[in-house]
C-alpha cells in the first residue's frame, strides 16, 4: 500500500517552470506580446493549465476564435492526453528552465495530435487510465466497487491540485490483496520518436520474489539495455517523475508511489548523449 | 507485553520453552534432566528424573537480593565509656533485631541454601531513614525503648547501630534443586520421592507481592505445601503436609487464582476449598463426581474459570460451571456443575492464564496442539490446533549477533519446514520459494554485512554459521527433491541422496576439522573427525538402516525411562507416554516402506534433524559438546507441557500461528544493527533501504532544480480550499454550561492558501444564530479528552488564548470513528501549517497526559523563547505514562504497566493511518491499566450496611466522584482500541487503606475516608478494579522486559555518533539500572547493569557530565559518584538528606543545576553546585504546586504545575517562609490529587551562571491532565562541537578535566 507520505508529497508538489511564447507567424498585434510565465504541476495536463495562457494570448492573434490552442517544444507537437511531466522528461529534460514552449492557435497538425473538445475530455481520457491500470492492478475490481462520487472526487483533486483530496480515494486503488503485490503493473515506456510500449507485466517472480526496475527496463526495452555492458555505459536514462530511480527500486513500490495520478507508471527512455 | 514461555518436557528428559514471540522451541540448559514441569510467568518448578523438587528461577538484570541487618547495641558507663560489654541484665543483647528481643550475631546469619550468596561482607548503615547518623552510624538515646537521634548529648545513656549485608540468590536460569526435607522422612530423598508439583496463584487477589503457590505430590499419595514463596525467597522454606483426607493422589493443579484440584490414585477428583489470601493453605477437599461410574480420571489442569481433565481412554473433559474468583463467596463455584466430553483423544491437558489451554496429543506425541478460540464467553473453545514448530538449539545464543541471525535463519527455516508439510499433505509439489530463496538471502545478508568473500578463512562465527546454513539448504533442496522423486525413483533416490549426503558430510567434516584444529584440543577434533566419518558411512544403507537405528536409541532410552517409571510407581500416565512413543516409533519405523505419506514424513523429519543438528553442533562447538551424536536421531516426543506462565490473550496472539515475515520480498536491505539481540529488530524497514534514500534525495535535487529558482512564477492552478463538514455538539461554556448541537466547517487547503483556512463551529444559543470562528493556524493542540458530562467522546481544540484561559473549545462526536476522523483532520491540517512533518527532530519536547496520550512540541532552531500557550503540541501514536529525551535523539517511554519502550524513530500510529503515518517505524503497542469503580452503602439500623441509600446520595455504584454512575455491566472500556482482562475484583489497598473487605468508611458521602470503621460512619464505599488492555500502534519497540518506574536519559550530546549514552533506570521494585550499549544509533542498548542500593529509589535523573542523582523512598537524595567512562555505574552513593524533612519525589539535573520536588509538590533548587562539590550545600526553596521538573541541557527549566503557582512573583530565597509559614502554606494550598491538573510551564530569565533559579514562571501553557514532561534533548540545533556555549557548565567542565588526574579529593570522600 502507497504509505510514504513524504515521497508522494513530494511529487505532488512537483512543478515546472515554463515560458509560453506566442508563435512568431499569428501574432497579428503591433508588438510581440510578452512570454507568460507559470508553474505548472507535473501530474496535470495542459488543457487543465492552459486558461490563463489562453486567456492571455487571444488578444494577440487575429482570427483564432474557435481555433484550439497546441503548444509545441522545439517543433515537437505535444500531445496533451500525457501527463506535462512526462512530456517534459521525454523530450526537454536536458533543457534549460524555464521550459519554453511555443503557443499555437492555428494549423493544428491534424495527423499528430489529438483534438481536446474541452476538459470533460481529459476527464474522460483520465478516467479511463485509471480503470485501465485498476483492470491490471486489481482486474478492476477496486474502480468498480467504487462509487460515482469517489470517481469524481478523484478527478476534482487532480484538478483543483487538492493531495489530501486526491489521495483519500487513490488509497484505495494502490492498495495489494495478500499477495502482496499487484496483479499486473500498469506502466508506459516511452522513448523519443517511437510508439509506446504497454505489456503485462508481473510485480514479483514466480518465486514469489519482487521485480527490480533493471528487471524491468531489461525485459521491456531489449534493445537498449540489452547487456550489462551498455547498462552501465549510461547512454540511457530511465526517467520517471524527473528522476532516475535505482535500478535495485522494486517495482511494486514504485507502481505505488511514482505512479502519476491515471496510476500508470509512465517511463521515459531518454537518451543522454 | 514482554514474550511469556510456554514449556514442554521431552523423552529424554530435556526442557524447551517456547516465547510467545518466537517460533521455536528453545531447549532450557542445565543439567538436571526432567519429567514434569509446572511453569508460572516468574519461574517454574519441575520433578528431576531423580524424583526431586527443582525450580527455575528466570534471570533478570535485577538480583534477587535480600537485606540481613541486626543491631548493635552499646551502654555507656564512667569507666569505659560505651561499650557492649556493660549492658544491664535488663538491656537487650549485644546484638540484636531492631526491637532487642532476640538475640543477633553477626555470625548466626547462614544463607538459607547453597543456591545463595553474600554480595559482600556486613557494613554499617550510615542513615536510617533518611536521617543521617553519628560518625560509625551511632544513634544515642536515653535508654533503649526510646527515640535514637545522631547527636551524642549529656544524657545519652545507650546507643546502637545497624549494620546491614545482603545476600544474593545466584542460581537462576538453572535448575536448581530446592533443599527442604519432608517431614518425617529424613535422610534418603527416595524414600518417598515426589511425583507431581504444582505452582501458580499469583494472581490470587491482593495477596503480598510475588508470592506463589507450590504443592507438591509424593509417591505416597501425601500432599505438600511449600511455605513462603514469594519474589524475593523463590525458594520458599519448608514442605507442610496437608491433610488429604485419606484419599492418596497422584496428581495435583493450581490455578493462577489458586484454584485447586486433585487426582487420586483411584481416578477421582477432589477440589481443595477454603482458599483465601489469609489462608492459602485452604481448609477441606470436597470430591467431585464424576461423570459417569467407569470414567476414571488420570490428569487434570485447571485454570480461573476452566478446569479440564483427561480420563482413561485419553478421553478429554471439561468442567462447566467453575468460576476461582467468586469462591470465597460461593464454594460450589469452585467445584463446578458437570462434565462435558470433549472431542479429541489427548494425552495430557495444561490450561495457563486466561484460560488458554494446551494438550499432547494421545496419538502423536510430537505434538503440542493449542486450543483456539478460548474465550472468557466460550471456555471450552473450538478447535485444537497443532503449534507446527521446531525445536531450535538453545545453545546458539553464544553472541548476540549469532543469535540474530539464527533467529532469521531458524524463520526460514521453520517457514520452510511449514510449507513441507503442507506439501506432503496436499501431496502437490509448486515451486517453494523460501526454500530456494530464504536461506540465500539470510546468507547473502550475512555476506553483505559481515564477511566479504564466503568460505573465506575459518575462525570467524559468521562463517561457521554461513557454512553450516549453506550445508542445510543444500541438504534441503535435496530433501525436496528426494521427497517428490521417492514414490517413483527410490533407487535413483537413494543414489541421489547418498552423493548429497556425502557432500553434506564432508563439508561438514571439514569444518569441524578447520575448527576442531582451531580451537579445540587436538584429541577432541579427532574423535569428532571420527564420528563425522561414522556419520558418512551410515547414508550409505538409508534410508531403511536409520529409522532402525533411531528405534534403537530411543528404545533405549524409553526402556530406562519405563524402569525408571515402573521403579518408582508412577501412575499410568507417564508409563503410557513412554510406551506410547516407543510405539509410534515402531510405526514409523516398520510402516515407513508401505507408506509413502508416511515415509515422506520419516524422511523430512529425518532431513529436518539433519539440518537442526548441524545448525545446534555447529553452535556449540565451541563448548565442546558432542555434536555428532544425535544427528540421525529424530527429536524425543514430548511427555509433559505447561502452559501456567504462557499468557496469551485474544488480542495479541504469539508468533506461532503467523507465518514468518517473509524475507524475501526485496523490499530493501534487511535491517540488522552489529548489537541487534532482538528479531523484532531485524524488521525490513522500506525507509532506510539504499534505494529510497537516493530517490528522495533526488526528489529534493528536483525540487530545487525546477521549483525553487522560480517561486515567484503565477502558478498554473490556483488552490482553493475545500470544507469538511460535520455535525457534533458543542460546550457551550457559557451559561447555559451544556452541550448544543453544532455544526463544524474545517476550511482545508495546501500551499500558498493554507495560512487563510479557517475553523467555525456554528450552534444555537438561545434560538439565535451564533458561530464561532478561528484560524486554523491559531490552533495549537488537538486531542482527546475526558468529559464525564457526555457518554459521547469528546475532542478539545486549543488555540493560544483558550490555553492561556485554560478553557479549550470542546466537541463531542457520536462516533468514536467520527471523533478520529475530526481529530486527525485537524491535527494534519494544523501540522501542515506549522510545518511540523514527519519524524520529531532529536530536540522535541515529549510529554504524555494522562489519557496515555503522546504529544510533541519542537523548539525554535535558537531556542527563543516562546510564550508556553503559543507552543504547537502535535500528537504520536501509542499509549505511555511517561516519555524521557536526552542527548543523541535517545528517547524511551515507559507503559503504564511498567513497560519500557524505545522511540523506533517514525511518526503517526494509533489514530494517524495510511498515508499519515510514517512508512517504517510503526509497531505494534501494548499497555495495560486498571479502572476503578466504587461501590457505596449507607447503614441504617434494620439491615445495618446495604445498597439502600437516600435518594440524595451517590449511585450505588459510581465513579470516584459518585456524580457518574458505573455499573459493573455498564462500564465500558475508554475507547475501542481497549478490552477486559479478567473480571471485577475488590481492590483490597485502595489509597486511604481499607478493612479486611476492603471496605472503606465516612461519616457521609463526600467526606474523607478511612479503613476502619468507627462509631459514627454511616457510609461506606470499597473499590472495584478490573484490567483493561489497548493495543495500538506508533512508533514505539519494546525493550528487553524490565519493568520500570523511571528512566533518564544524560542531557548532553554525545559528542560522536558511537560515543555512549548514558541511560539510567529505576525499576519498579526501586532497584537501580544502568543501561549498556547505548548509543545514537541504537538506542535501545544492550543490557542492563544492576546498581546495587540500600533501600529502593524512586526517580533518577541524568545531568551534564553524567552527574546521577536519586531520590529515595525514604525521600531523600542520592549521588552517584565515581562514575568514569571506564566505570559508567559509578562507585558509591553520596547521602543528601531531604530539605527540612520533606520527602522529595523526583529530582531533575540540567547541564549544571539540581532541581528537585517534594511529595507537598514544592520545587526545590540545590545550591552551590560546583566542580569540586558537585552535590552542593543545601536545597533552596523555590515554588509550590510544582508536580513534575524537568530541567534540559541548557538549565532550562520545565514544570507541569499542579494548580496555577503564584502569578509572576518570584519567591527569594525561602528559608523564612519555611520554618514559619511552612504548614500555613500547605494547609492554604491544599492537597491536589494527582493526575486532576497538570499544566505545563517554564521558567523565565533563567541565565547561567548568574540567575540560575530564573525570575518567574510562565505557566500559561497546555494542560489539564498532562503527567510528564521531558525537555531534556532541547538544545540549540547543531551545538558547535567541542565548543560549549554554556558558561557554567564550560566552567565545571574545563576543572573537571583538569582535576581528572589527581580526581581523588572528590571521588573517595562521602560527604555527608
Amino acid at each position: 500500500m502507497a504509505d510514504d507520505r513524504e515521497v508522494l508529497r513530494e511529487l505532488w508538489d512537483g512543478r515546472l517552470p515554463i515560458k509560453f511564447n506566442l508563435a512568431a507567424d499569428e501574432v497579428s498585434s503591433m508588438e510581440h506580446p510578452e512570454p507568460c510565465y507559470l508553474l505548472v504541476p507535473r501530474q496535470s495536463y495542459f488543457p487543465l493549465v492552459a486558461d490563463k495562457v489562453q486567456r492571455y494570448f487571444l488578444k494577440y492573434t487575429a482570427n483564432s476564435q474557435g481555433e484550439e490552442m497546441w503548444l509545441e517544444y522545439e517543433g515537437q507537437p505535444l500531445k496533451w492526453h500525457y501527463p506535462i511531466g512526462v512530456l517534459f522528461d521525454l523530450f526537454a529534460s536536458s533543457t534549460m528552465l524555464p521550459w519554453s514552449l511555443v503557443v499555437h492557435f492555428q494549423k493544428f497538425p491534424e495527423d499528430e495530435l489529438l483534438h481536446c473538445p474541452g476538459k470533460d475530455a481529459v476527464e474522460s481520457h483520465f478516467m479511463s487510465s485509471v480503470k485501465e491500470a485498476d483492470t491490471l492492478k486489481h482486474r478492476g475490481q477496486v474502480i468498480n466497487g467504487m462509487q460515482k462520487k469517489d470517481h469524481k472526487q478523484l478527478w476534482m483533486g487532480l484538478q483543483n491540485d487538492k493531495f489530501d483530496q486526491f489521495w483519500a480515494i487513490n488509497r484505495r486503488l494502490m492498495e495489494h490483496g495478500e499477495e502482496n503485490c499487484f496483479k499486473h503493473l500498469p506502466f508506459r515506456l516511452y522513448q523519443p520518436d517511437k510508439p509506446c510500449v504497454q505489456r503485462l507485466f508481473r510485480p514479483i517472480t514466480d518465486e514469489g520474489e519482487q521485480r527490480l526496475l533493471g528487471d524491468l527496463v531489461r525485459e521491456v526495452a531489449p534493445q537498449v539495455f540489452n547487456t550489462e555492458a551498455e547498462d552501465a555505459s549510461g547512454r540511457w536514462k530511465v526517467v520517471i517523475q524527473g528522476v532516475e530511480p535505482p535500478m535495485e527500486t522494486p517495482v511494486q513500490w514504485l507502481s505505488e508511489h511514482f505512479s502519476y495520478p491515471d496510476n500508470f507508471l509512465h517511463i521515459c527512455l531518454v537518451n543522454s548523449q | 507485553m514482554p514474550a511469556t514461555y510456554l514449556w514442554s518436557v521431552d523423552s529424554a528428559g530435556k526442557v524447551y520453552t517456547l516465547s510467545t514471540g518466537g517460533r521455536q522451541w528453545e531447549e532450557v540448559k542445565g543439567d538436571i534432566e526432567l519429567k514434569r514441569v509446572s511453569a508460572t510467568e516468574q519461574c517454574a518448578w519441575g520433578i528431576g528424573c531423580d524424583h526431586q523438587v527443582y525450580l527455575y528461577v528466570h534471570s533478570s538484570e535485577v538480583p534477587i537480593r535480600c537485606q540481613e541487618s541486626t543491631y548493635e547495641n552499646q551502654r555507656w558507663n564512667p569507666m569505659m565509656g560505651f561499650s557492649g560489654q556493660h549492658l544491664l541484665p535488663t538491656d537487650r543483647w549485644h546484638w540484636s533485631n531492631q526491637q532487642g528481643t532476640q538475640l543477633q550475631l553477626k555470625d548466626s546469619c547462614t544463607l538459607p541454601s547453597p543456591h545463595w550468596s553474600w554480595e559482600d561482607d556486613w557494613y554499617i548503615d550510615e542513615n536510617i531513614r533518611g536521617e543521617p547518623t553519628d560518625k560509625g552510624g551511632w544513634q544515642y538515646a536515653v535508654d533503649f525503648p526510646a527515640q535514637y537521634g545522631p547527636k551524642k548529648r549529656w544524657n545519652s545513656c545507650v546507643r546502637r547501630r545497624k549494620w546491614i549485608r545482603y545476600r544474593r540468590y545466584h542460581a537462576t536460569d538453572n535448575w536448581a534443586l530446592v533443599n527442604g526435607q519432608i517431614p518425617g522422612v529424613f535422610e534418603d530423598p527416595l524414600k518417598e520421592p515426589f511425583i507431581d508439583v504444582a505452582a501458580g496463584g499469583a494472581e490470587l487477589t491482593d495477596q503480598p507481592p510475588g508470592r506463589v503457590s507450590v504443592w507438591t505430590v509424593t509417591i505416597m499419595g501425601r500432599i505438600f505445601y511449600r511455605t513462603e514463596v514469594h519474589a524475593m525467597n523463590p525458594e520458599g522454606c519448608s514442605w507442610q503436609e496437608v491433610d488429604n483426607e485419606g484419599r492418596e493422589c497422584t496428581q495435583i493443579s493450581l490455578g493462577p487464582s489458586c484454584l485447586l484440584w486433585a487426582v487420586t490414585w483411584d481416578g477421582e477428583v477432589m477440589v481443595r476449598v477454603g482458599i483465601t489470601r489469609d489462608n492459602p493453605i485452604g481448609t477441606s477437599w470436597q470430591v467431585v463426581t464424576p461423570p459417569r461410574e467407569d470414567v476414571h480420571f488420570l490428569q487434570v489442569s485447571v485454570g480461573v474459570k476452566g478446569v479440564w481433565a483427561v480420563s482413561r481412554g485419553d478421553k478429554v473433559w471439561f468442567r462447566k460451571g467453575v468460576d476461582a474468583t467468586r469462591g470465597a463467596e460461593d464454594q460450589s463455584s469452585l467445584v463446578g456443575t458437570a462434565w462435558v466430553e470433549m472431542v479429541g483423544a489427548m494425552a495430557l491437558i495444561s490450561v495457563g492464564p486466561n484460560d488458554q489451554v494446551w494438550s499432547l496429543d494421545a496419538n502423536d506425541r510430537y505434538m503440542v496442539y493449542f486450543r483456539k478460540g478460548v474465550t472468557p464467553s466460550e471456555l471450552s473453545g473450538k478447535t485444537w490446533k497443532a503449534l507446527e514448530i521446531n525445536k531450535g538449539g538453545a545453545a546458539s545464543m553464544d553472541s548476540s549477533v549469532s543469535s540474530s541471525m539464527s533467529d532469521i535463519y531458524s524463520q526460514t527455516n521453520m517457514l520452510s519446514s511449514q510449507m513441507d508439510r503442507l506439501q506432503v499433505a496436499v501431496d502437490s509439489f509448486p515451486d517453494i520459494q523460501p526454500q530456494a530463496s530464504g536461506p540465500n538471502l539470510a546468507s547473502d545478508s550475512l555476506t553483505d554485512n559481515h564477511s566479504p568473500e564466503k568460505g573465506g578463512e575459518v575462525g570467524s562465527k559468521f562463517e561457521d554459521k554461513q557454512d553450516s546454513k549453506e550445508t542445510s539448504s543444500v541438504s534441503k533442496a535435496e530433501k525436496e527433491e528426494c521427497s517428490r522423486e521417492s514414490e517413483t525413483k527410490e533407487e535413483e533416490d537413494n543414489t541421489e541422496r547418498k552423493a548429497s549426503q556425502e557432500s553434506y558430510n564432508s563439508d561438514i567434516s571439514d569444518t569441524v576439522a578447520d575448527f576442531t584444529g582451531d580451537y579445540v584440543p587436538q584429541k577432541q577434533g579427532a574423535e569428532s573427525n571420527n564420528k563425522a566419518a561414522q556419520t558418512q558411512r551410515t547414508p550409505g544403507n538409508m534410508p531403511t538402516g536409520k529409522p532402525e537405528n533411531t528405534h534403537a536409541t530411543l528404545e533405549t532410552s524409553s526402556e530406562n525411562r519405563s524402569n525408571v517409571i515402573c521403579g518408582s510407581q508412577d501412575s499410568g500416565i507417564s508409563k503410557g507416554n513412554a510406551t506410547s512413543s516407543t510405539e509410534s516409533v515402531n510405526a514409523r519405523a516398520s510402516d515407513g516402506k508401505r507408506n509413502p505419506v508416511l515415509e515422506k514424513l520419516q524422511q523430512e523429519d529425518e532431513s529436518q534433524s539433519e539440518s537442526s543438528g548441524s545448525r545446534r553442533g555447529s553452535a556449540t562447538s565451541f563448548s565442546g559438546m558432542d555434536m555428532y551424536a544425535d544427528l540421525y536421531q529424530p527429536d524425543p516426543a514430548w511427555v509433559w507441557v505447561s502452559g501456567g506462565g504462557c499468557v496469551i490473550d485474544t488480542f495479541t496472539q504469539p508468533n506461532w500461528f503467523t507465518a514468518a515475515p517473509s524475507h524475501t520480498n526485496g523490499r530493501g536491505n534487511s535491517m540488522l544493527g552489529p548489537l541487534d539481540s532482538m528479531a523484532i529488530w531485524g524488521q525490513v524497514q522500506i525507509n532506510d533501504a539504499p534505494w529510497r534514500k537516493k530517490v528522495l534525495l533526488q526528489l529534493h535535487e528536483r525540487t530545487t532544480k525546477e521549483l525553487q529558482p522560480f517561486q515567484d512564477y503565477e502558478q498554473a492552478i490556483e488552490r482553493t480550499s475545500w470544507i469538511k463538514k460535520g455535525s457534533l455538539q458543542y460546550w457551550s461554556d457559557t451559561k447555559p454550561h451544556r452541550w448544543v448541537d453544532c455544526r463544524l466547517h474545517l476550511e482545508q487547503s495546501s500551499g500558498k492558501g493554507l495560512h487563510d483556512c479557517k475553523f467555525t463551529c456554528y450552534y444555537k444559543y438561545y434560538d439565535s444564530e451564533k458561530y464561532l470562528q478561528f484560524p486554523l493556524s491559531e490552533i495549537v493542540c488537538v486531542l482527546r479528552v475526558n468529559h464525564g458530562g457526555n457518554q459521547r467522546p469528546v475532542l478539545a481544540i486549543y488555540t493560544a488564548k483558550r490555553t492561556a484561559k485554560k478553557v479549550p473549545v470542546r466537541l463531542a462526536c457520536s462516533t468514536e470513528k467520527e471523533l478520529e476522523d475530526w481529530l486527525t483532520a485537524i491535527s494534519l491540517a494544523c501540522c501542515e501549517l506549522q510545518g511540523c512533518q514527519g519524524a520529531p527532530s532529536g530536540r522535541a519536547v515529549w510529554s504524555t497526559t494522562c489519557r496515555g496520550d503522546i504529544f510533541v512540541y519542537e523548539p525554535t532552531p535558537d531556542m527563543e523563547i516562546t510564550p508556553a500557550n503559543q507552543m504547537f503540541w502535535r500528537q504520536m501514536g501509542g499509549h505511555l505514562n511517561m516519555v524521557e529525551c536526552g542527548g543523541g535523539g535517545v528517547v524511551w517511554g515507559v507503559g503504564f504497566d511498567g513497560t519500557a519502550w524505545v522511540y523506533a524513530g517514525g511518526y503517526g500510529g494509533g489514530m494517524f493511518k495510511g498515508i499519515a503515518s510514517s512508512p517504517g517505524g510503526i509497531h505494534t503497542q501494548t499497555d495495560v491499566k486498571h479502572i476503578y469503580i466504587y461501590e457505596n452503602q449507607r447503614w441504617n439500623p434494620m439491615t445495618g450496611f446495604s445498597d439502600r441509600g437516600f435518594p440524595t446520595d451517590r449511585y450505588m455504584w459510581s465513579d470516584i466522584t459518585g456524580r457518574q454512575e458505573c455499573t459493573k455491566e455498564g462500564t465500558k472500556t475508554p475507547t475501542t482500541e481497549w478490552h477486559w482482562v479478567g473480571d471485577w475484583t475488590i481492590d483490597y489497598k485502595p489509597p486511604g487503606g481499607a478493612d479486611k473487605k476492603g471496605w472503606q468508611y465516612a461519616t457521609d458521602f463526600p467526606a474523607t475516608y478511612h479503613g476502619y470503621k468507627g462509631w459514627n460512619d454511616y457510609v461506606r464505599r470499597r473499590r472495584w478494579m478490573r484490567k483493561a488492555k489497548i493495543v495500538t500502534t506508533g512508533p514505539w519497540l519494546e525493550a528487553p522486559p524490565q519493568h520500570l518506574k523511571d528512566i533518564a536519559v544524560q542531557v548532553d550530546q554525545p559528542e560522536s555518533s558511537t560515543d555512549p549514552i548514558a541511560l539510567w533506570a529505576i525499576g519498579v521494585n526501586g532497584d537501580v539500572l544502568c543501561r549498556m550499549g547505548v548509543i545514537q544509533d541504537f538506542p535501545q542498548g544492550v543490557s542492563w547493569l544492576h546498581v546495587p542500593t540500600d533501600q529502593p529509589m524512586t526517580s533518577v535523573s541524568v545531568g551534564g557530565n553524567s552527574r546521577v542523582w536519586v531520590t529515595a523512598q525514604d525521600g531523600s537524595a542520592f549521588f552517584r559518584n565515581g562514575i568514569t567512562k571506564n566505570e559508567p555505574q559509578g562507585t558509591c552513593w553520596f547521602h543528601i538528606p531531604s530539605p527540612h524533612n520533606r520527602p522529595l519525589v523526583q529530582v531533575s539535573v540540567g547541564e549544571s543545576s539540581v532541581w528537585a520536588v517534594d511529595k507537598l509538590h514544592w520545587l526545590w533548587f540545590r545550591a552551590q553546585i560546583t566542580s569540586t562539590f558537585p552535590e552542593g550545600t543545601h536545597w533552596d526553596y523555590l515554588s509550590p504546586n510544582v508536580k513534575k521538573v524537568s530541567v534540559g541541557p541548557q538549565d532550562q527549566v520545565w514544570i507541569l504545575a499542579e494548580d496555577s503557582p503564584e502569578k509572576g512573583t518570584w519567591i527569594p530565597m525561602a528559608d523564612k517562609v519555611m520554618d514559619k509559614v511552612k504548614e500555613k502554606v500547605w494547609v492554604l494550598q491544599g492537597y491536589v490529587p494527582p493526575g486532576s491538573r497538570g499544566v505545563v510551564g517554564h521558567r523565565l530569565g533563567v541565565k547561567i551562571p548568574e540567575i540560575p533559579i530564573g525570575k518567574t514562571w510562565d505557566t500559561q501553557g497546555i494542560g489539564g491532565g498532562w503527567i510528564h514532561l521531558s525537555v531534556r534533548a532541547c538544545t540549540k540545533q547543531d551545538p558547535p562541537t567541542g565548543v560549549c556555549t554554556d558558561d557554567a557548565a564550560a566552567t565545571i567542565k574545563g576543572v573537571h578535566e583538569e582535576e581528572e588526574a589527581n580526581s581523588s579529593v572528590y571521588n573517595s570522600q562521602p560527604v555527608c
